[in-house]
């Protein structure tokens, strides 16, 4: 379970967005919606603990994250608007890199059919496109076993297809148990989980 | 750890002579200095040592924008902090994978430079193994001074004018333990020098370790 507990955010001495709380339990998936620049990446990497929150807490099954980060990057994957991909290597050379950074290899097999990049696993990086490089990205949440994902726009540069296919990976985490926050500005075609409007909390001028 | 280093040395070597350049970059500099003050063997001989110290000082410069500066752009840098792996061991796998594409070479490539400098076979061997004591200590300075100014625009010069200070004393006991046998120092001569390096390693490590994962943080937090 995650519980956000009266998060502020600060950026460059600009409150974003203030006490903003929210719990979210197994199974929960949770869209983050709002106007640019309202915060909802500042909030997703709050929530990574990439960036410590101005004031609140953030607690993971019950434990403040700030007194063991290392097992709490054990149990998330964020993956932001950089897709982490080296574009000088294949496509394969990078999927191998995340498995032995924090991946499972044993899942390799299954995440290349899924999101069907066989044919792409020997091209180096720059020569896909945007659309194709958000795909190798993604696969990466197959191979991982985080129980948390952060998802900022996950669906930004893909095609219809794959977009759904990503949607039902979100939709298969949260029945497995695992919990998913996304941000969004498409209209949320799982129709499931809560959505919160992070304007409301925003304020940034 | 290791899949860092690996994945490091491919993009060098996959970045068209990259890697070529520093090399190219350390011999031009160490045979320039030939044109410029004449032949003189004896003089050639006295400075030889130096020269080539100066000339790997700052061809490792060339080395520090690419530390980080693609994973920074990439977003690798930042899924690594988020990873469940200990940030020193990032730093650790950087210095290594730059003294691997940086320093190694030039441990190597010194014995052909010093031949400019007419220097006997028992000097250029005690050169080599100066700086293959000395130029890890100048990757782990080098990595530090890249931290500290990742995410910088135009960083290449605050890098290098960060990092020239603070290679003075590996200068200093490198150049020294290289000279102990040309200048026929004795035998507690090069013991200083030589645990004058070992030492300045063994400080700078730790501290470029616990600065630059700090410095990551921080520069990620923006």
């Amino acid at each position: 379970m995650l519980t956000i507990d009266n998060i502020t955010c600060e950026r460059g001495g600009v409150s974003i967005f203030q006490n903003f709380s929210f719990t979210l339990g197994e199974r929960g998936l949770l869209v983050l919606r709002g106007r640019n620049g309202c915060g909802k990446t500042s909030l997703l990497k709050i929530i990574s603990g990439m960036i410590p929150p101005a004031d609140g807490c953030i607690y993971f099954d019950g434990e403040n994250i700030k007194k063991d980060m290392d097992s709490y990057r054990k149990e998330i994957l964020y993956l932001g608007h950089k897709n982490g991909l080296n574009s000088k290597l294949t496509v394969q050379e990078n999927l191998d890199f995340w498995c032995e950074i924090s991946g499972h290899a044993e899942m390799m097999n299954a995440a290349i059919i899924y999101f069907d990049i066989e044919n792409v696993l020997e091209m180096p990086v720059y020569m896909l496109s945007q659309g194709w490089q958000r795909r190798i990205a993604l696969t990466r949440l197959m191979l991982s076993s985080a129980s948390l994902w952060l998802l900022d726009e996950p669906l930004a540069n893909l095609d219809a297809d794959v977009a759904e296919m990503v949607l039902k990976l979100i939709a298969t985490k949260c029945d497995n148990g695992g919990m998913v926050i996304m941000s969004s500005h498409k209209e949320n075609e799982l129709e499931i989980g809560m959505e919160i409007d992070v304007s409301v909390f925003c304020k940034r001028i | 750890m290791l899949a860092i280093i690996k994945n490091d040395i491919k993009t060098i070597i996959r970045s068209k002579g990259v890697m070529l350049s520093y090399v190219i970059f350390f011999i031009i500099i160490a045979s320039l200095f030939p044109f410029s003050i004449g032949n003189d063997a004896e003089i050639l001989k006295s400075i030889g040592v130096g020269v080539v110290w100066v000339a790997a000082l700052l061809s490792s410069t060339l080395t520090l924008n690419r530390t980080f500066e693609e994973d920074y752009d990439n977003g690798t840098l930042e899924q690594l902090i988020l990873a469940p792996i200990m940030p020193s061991l990032i730093i650790l796998a950087k210095i290594i994978s730059n003294w691997l594409v940086s320093g190694l070479p030039i441990v190597f490539v010194s014995a052909l430079v010093s031949l400019i400098y007419d220097l006997p076979l028992n000097q250029i061997l005690i050169l080599m193994l100066a700086l293959l004591l000395g130029t890890p200590v100048i990757s782990t300075i080098g990595v530090m001074g890249a931290a500290f100014t990742v995410g910088l625009k135009r960083a290449g010069v605050v890098t290098s004018l960060l990092v020239m200070p603070l290679y003075i004393p590996v200068l200093i006991f490198g150049s020294g333990l290289s000279q102990s046998v040309i200048f026929g120092y004795d035998s507690e001569q090069f013991m200083v020098n030589m645990v004058g390096i070992i030492f300045i390693f063994l400080i700078t490590l730790p501290l470029s370790v616990w600065s630059s994962a700090l410095s990551l943080k921080i520069a990620l937090e923006e």
